[in-house]
Order: structure tokens, then sequence, then C-alpha cells
């Protein structure tokens, strides 16, 4: 369904509620909706890659070609090797090694070719980096928004090898009306109870309304959580978790009531 | 997205419940939407960010940013410190509350709480380049004879005036990166000016000053020609993203990814773009030598104008609409509905517990 259909199959349920919404605020909710969702399931999963230039340990994650941003990476591997690049905690760079910063990957022992005899010692070779290399971690890094989020990669690394594969969650771009959704069709009523629901809230003493709305929208992030964890089911870099809403409202009117059967 | 972007985004769904005269003003949105954003930064944990500073040569403290909520890690010279609680302080040292001194610190601990937290690396380091306290007032130099004169920034410039007399003071000693020089004061005429002697003294430090008229830090510096000279400590950036494209910075070598950036212009007659604070990351972030690395919780960036930018991205700006919503029909007027209240404020809370969990943040 492209976004004009999704915007009158809510115009027309809101029509039932004697709620009337414009176009452009219909949109914008749908929209909204759309971006919270990939927030909350990840579900735009998308391939892309960075360049690594100049030796560093800070790197951006990456942009796709039409301006979707990455904000969780789901698998990292170096390009030049294939080789995952593994996800830890900053503390536990330690474990690789207690100067880790701009600490260049070193030799794997046990490679005669790099030994060196004369030296007595494993002579550093740049150029096999990568194919008996030391495996690379990496920890994200403010991922609030895509000019300040960042992996930190370690062992950096070397630069003539400048490629990391990222395949990461986006936050897809706005919605026009003739495009459609990266979203199963099965999981875009998402996006109809989404929009039902800011109309509910936009509407004055339609709170309760708004609450069922926004249970149904979070019922289909549960179903399409439970479809991403069962496509990876040894468990990615990042994903999303079941979303855990319970809520009860009580309206001033039946408090009131309440309060008054207790008097009595 | 900007606040007046975010602004009439909330007001179309305030505004439909009442077409008459505003019952929230733009200035009660804004008080909302940063309240919301600092609860957001709190509540998801999710933006990180580092900080670099020299340690106090007295105290072996260092103070924290304005935006400083919880430290989770801290190098010193590129090597992790232990963070040890205050009760834990005594398995590092048993004097390490005396100012005793030792080559390089292996543990900190913390007093305080918020920008008032100070971080306090045991021992103090004895080695290396290490800053006095910030003075807020001046530098006393004394001019050969017996006149004495306070050194101060104003403005950006080195100021010269003459102090009241006092005990000697011992000159500021600076490195200029390879030799020292001791600041002195000369005189030529009837002008007063700052100059740096050669000095065969070693023990030489950071001295920072703050500007009597912007309040912008300064560091005193000697030029490699011995000359005096200040150094303003603005933000650093090293890469910028402009509609989708990475903004390459050159260097007089022609050596790109990396610089220092305070203001940026298009070459698009009537666009300007303007960096109004350190923005982005600083994509060669290292710990310096002799320098201590704290990597901490933060805020996002504050919102206090309708210019200001919201520094998230589009996926989150659901969750703040959601939380700012939440304060707005609580507030008592017209338009309070505290149903609706309740439950964005429950569906905000829930929506930023969901993302911290996503994102692993302790």
């Amino acid at each position: 369904m492209d976004l004009l259909t999704i915007r009158n199959n809510i115009k027309q349920s809101l029509e039932d509620d004697n709620v009337y919404r414009t176009d452009i605020f219909l949109d914008n909710a749908i929209n909204d909706g759309y971006k919270l969702l990939a927030v909350l399931s990840l579900f735009d999963e998308r391939r892309g890659s960075v360049d690594v230039t100049g030796g560093r340990n800070f790197v951006c994650l990456p942009t796709a070609s039409d301006g979707a941003h990455c904000i969780a990476p789901f698998y990292i591997a170096n390009a030049s090797t294939g080789s995952r690049v593994n996800p830890i905690q900053i503390d536990d760079f330690e474990f690789y090694h207690n100067r880790w910063e701009s600490r260049t990957s070193a030799l794997v022992e046990g490679d005669d070719a790099l030994w060196d005899e004369e030296e007595d010692l494993w002579e550093e070779c740049e150029d096999q980096w990568g194919s008996t290399g030391e495996t690379m971690y990496y920890s994200l890094f403010s991922p609030h928004h895509y000019s300040f989020s960042a992996i930190i990669i370690c062992p950096i690394q070397n630069v003539t090898r400048t490629k990391l594969n990222v395949i990461g969650a986006y936050v897809p771009i706005t919605l026009t009306s003739s495009a459609e959704p990266r979203l199963a069709e099965g999981y875009q009523s998402a996006l109809f109870h989404y929009g039902r629901f800011v109309a509910f809230v936009a509407e004055p003493g339609r709170a309760k309304d708004a609450l069922s709305s926004y249970q149904e929208f979070v019922k289909v992030i549960n179903n399409l959580v439970a479809d991403q964890k069962s496509r990876f089911p040894s468990g990615r870099d990042y994903e999303p978790l079941p979303v855990e809403f319970t809520y009860d409202i009580i309206t001033q009117q039946q408090q009131k009531e309440e309060t008054k059967a207790d008097e009595r | 997205m900007n606040v007046s972007t975010f602004l009439a985004k909330i007001k179309s769904l305030v505004s439909e419940d009442y077409i008459s005269a505003p019952l929230w003003n733009d200035a009660e949105f804004i008080g909302y939407l940063r309240q919301t954003l600092s609860e957001f930064s709190e509540l998801t944990g999710l933006i990180d960010k580092t900080l670099i500073s020299t340690l106090s040569g007295s105290s072996g403290e260092t103070n924290t940013s304005d935006d400083f909520r919880q430290v989770y890690y801290v190098l010193y010279d590129q090597e992790q410190q232990d963070l040890a609680q205050l009760g834990d302080m005594d398995f590092i040292a048993g004097d390490w509350t005396t100012t005793t001194t030792g080559t390089t610190p292996t543990a900190c601990t913390l007093f305080g709480i918020g920008d008032s937290m100070k971080i306090r690396f045991v021992p103090i380091p004895s080695g290396g380049v290490k800053y006095k306290d910030p003075q807020t007032a001046a530098y006393s130099v004394q001019c050969p004879g017996t006149t004495r004169y306070e050194i101060t920034i104003a403005d950006g410039a080195i100021s010269v005036t003459p102090s009241a007399s006092g005990d000697l003071p011992s000159p500021p000693i600076i490195s200029d990166g390879e030799s020292c020089y001791e600041l002195c004061i000369t005189t030529a005429g009837t002008g007063v000016s700052v100059s740096a002697t050669s000095c065969p003294s070693t023990g030489c430090d950071v001295y920072h000053l703050t500007d009597t008229v912007t309040d912008m830090l300064y560091t005193l510096e000697v030029s490699s020609s011995a000359v005096a000279t200040t150094r303003a400590m603005y933000g650093l950036l090293v890469q910028a993203s402009l509609a989708g494209t990475t903004q390459e910075f050159e260097n007089e070598l022609g050596d790109n990814n990396y610089g220092v950036v305070v203001d940026a212009y298009s070459n698009t007659a009537g666009h300007e773009l303007r960096l109004d604070g350190s923005y982005g990351i600083c994509a060669y972030g290292l710990c310096a030598t002799q320098n201590a690395m704290v990597w901490h919780k933060g805020n996002v960036c504050d919102t206090p104008l309708k210019q200001s930018v919201i520094n998230l991205s589009d996926g989150f700006i659901p969750v703040i609409t959601h939380g700012v919503l939440a304060l707005a029909y609580g507030h008592e007027n017209e338009g309070q509905d505290l149903d609706k209240a309740k439950l964005l404020r429950d569906i905000f809370l829930l929506e930023c517990k969901s993302i911290k969990q996503l994102f692993q943040r302790k």
C-alpha cells in the first residue's frame, strides 16, 4: 500500500468515529509512526559500507543513497577478508590491549613466514594484516543522531584496508503520497493504528480511543519483532525486544462515579 | 529538525482542540521540549560524550562539562583507570586523600553529581604537563625593576595592567613544544607588553585564563618565535555531513579529513551555514599524553531558541512529541486533559525504556 491508500483508510475509519483530519495531518502522523516503528522494531535492514582512512578508531555509521541513516548495526565485517568485527562494551577493549587507542593490528604468532630470525622477534608486516590478522572489535557510540554516532573499532584498520561492510537498521526517509513503506504489507497496519492514535490524541476527550489505537500499534510491533528475530535465530549485534505496554485508563467521570458509589 | 518546525507540528496536534486563542504559547512549549529532551537523555542513556582534559597539578582533579551526567569509562595517558567507589579508594592507596604524587595515576573516584562533579585521580601525576587551576583573575609578572603587572585576557587579547605590590610572584613558564619560556614584561616607550624569554627550567605548565569580556577559556602559549600568544579553546570538529554528503576539510598541506571548524559557509549565494557549537564526532578522538579522557553520559544539545536544532534522529522525534504533549496536557489551563497527560506520559516512558534496552545502555 502506498501512503495515499494508508491515509484514505485512516480517514474513512476516523469518519466512522466522527473524527475529521486534514491530509497533511494524517500524512505527518503516518510518517511519524513509520519512523518510530523503524526505531522500535529495527525493520529497515540495509547493507552499506564505510570508508576508513587515516588510521582512526572512530568511524561513522553509513548513510544510504536515499539519505536514510543507519542507527544500529546488525553485522559488521572487514571488507577485505570478510572477517566479522565483533561487538563489545567499551570497557572490554582493555582485554585486547591496555593501550588500545590508535593501536594497529599486530601479527598473530605462529605464522613462520613472518618470524624475523635475525631480530628474533615477530616482524610487523602490514601486508599480512587481515589474512591472519587479529579479530577486530567495535562498540557503538552515541547513537542518538547520525552526526554524533560512531562505531569505535579496535584494533584500527591498516590504512590500505579502508572499508567496513555494515548491515544495519536504518531510519527510513519521509514517505510521499505515491511512496510505499519499506515494510511488509502484513505489518503496514501499524501505520494505520498509529495514524488513528495521533488523530484521537488531537481530539477532545478521546484519550480512551487513543489508548486502544496505541495498544493495537504495539501488538503489530511485537509481531514484527518476533518475525525479525525468528529470521536470525543466532542473534545479531543489536536486536529489537518486545514492547511491553500495560495501561489502564480511568476517565474522570468514571472516577467520580466510583467515588459516589463508595460514599453510598 | 529545528525547534520552530517542531513547534508547528505540536501546535497542529493541540490546536485541533481549540480554534480560538492558543492555550499554550511558544515559550511554554519550548520549556516542555527542553525538559523532555533532558529526560530522554537520562532515561535512554543514548548520548555518549568524551572529554579530554588536563589535571590540576595540585589536587589531581579534573572538572567536568556542563551536561555531565554519569561517568562510565576513564583513560589517563591512554590507559584505563579503575573507577573506584569512595570506600574502596583505600585499596588503591591508603594515603590517597593527601597530595602525594606519583608517576602515573592508576585509579580515580568521583565527588559530587552532574556538572559539579569532580574526578579525582590517584596518585596525582608528577610528570608531564598539567594545568594550574584556572584563574579568572590574572597571572602576576614582574617587570625588570620593581613594577608588577597582571596578565589577563580581554576580548581575545592579552592585557597587561599594573598590579598592587606583594610577594615576588613566580612567572608562568610555558613550553612551545620543545623549549621552555618564562613570561616577563618589557617596556618600550610608553607601552608595556608581555614577552617570552628562554629559560633552562623544564617545569612547564599549562596556564588557562578566562576572558574577562567573553568568558571564553584561553590558554597562554608561546610560539616558535618566542612570542607570547593565546589560543582559544573552541570545539573541535573533524567531520560534517551536509544534506547526506560528507564534507571534506583540508589543511594547508591539502590533507583531508581533519581540521578545526568554527564557522562554515556555502559558496551558494545567500546560503550560509553556521555551526553554533561543538557538533559532530571527533573522529580522531585520542587521549593525549598526560591527559585524561573521560567517557560520560550527556544531554542532547539544549534548544533554548526557535532556530535551535533538535539533535535527534527522526525516529526519536515521535517519542519527544509524546513527552511534550504529556507536559502540555498536564498543565493547568483550559486545555488540561489529565487522561491524555497520563496516557502520553506512560507512552513516553515505555518508549524510552524500549530504546534503552534495544541499544543495551546501562
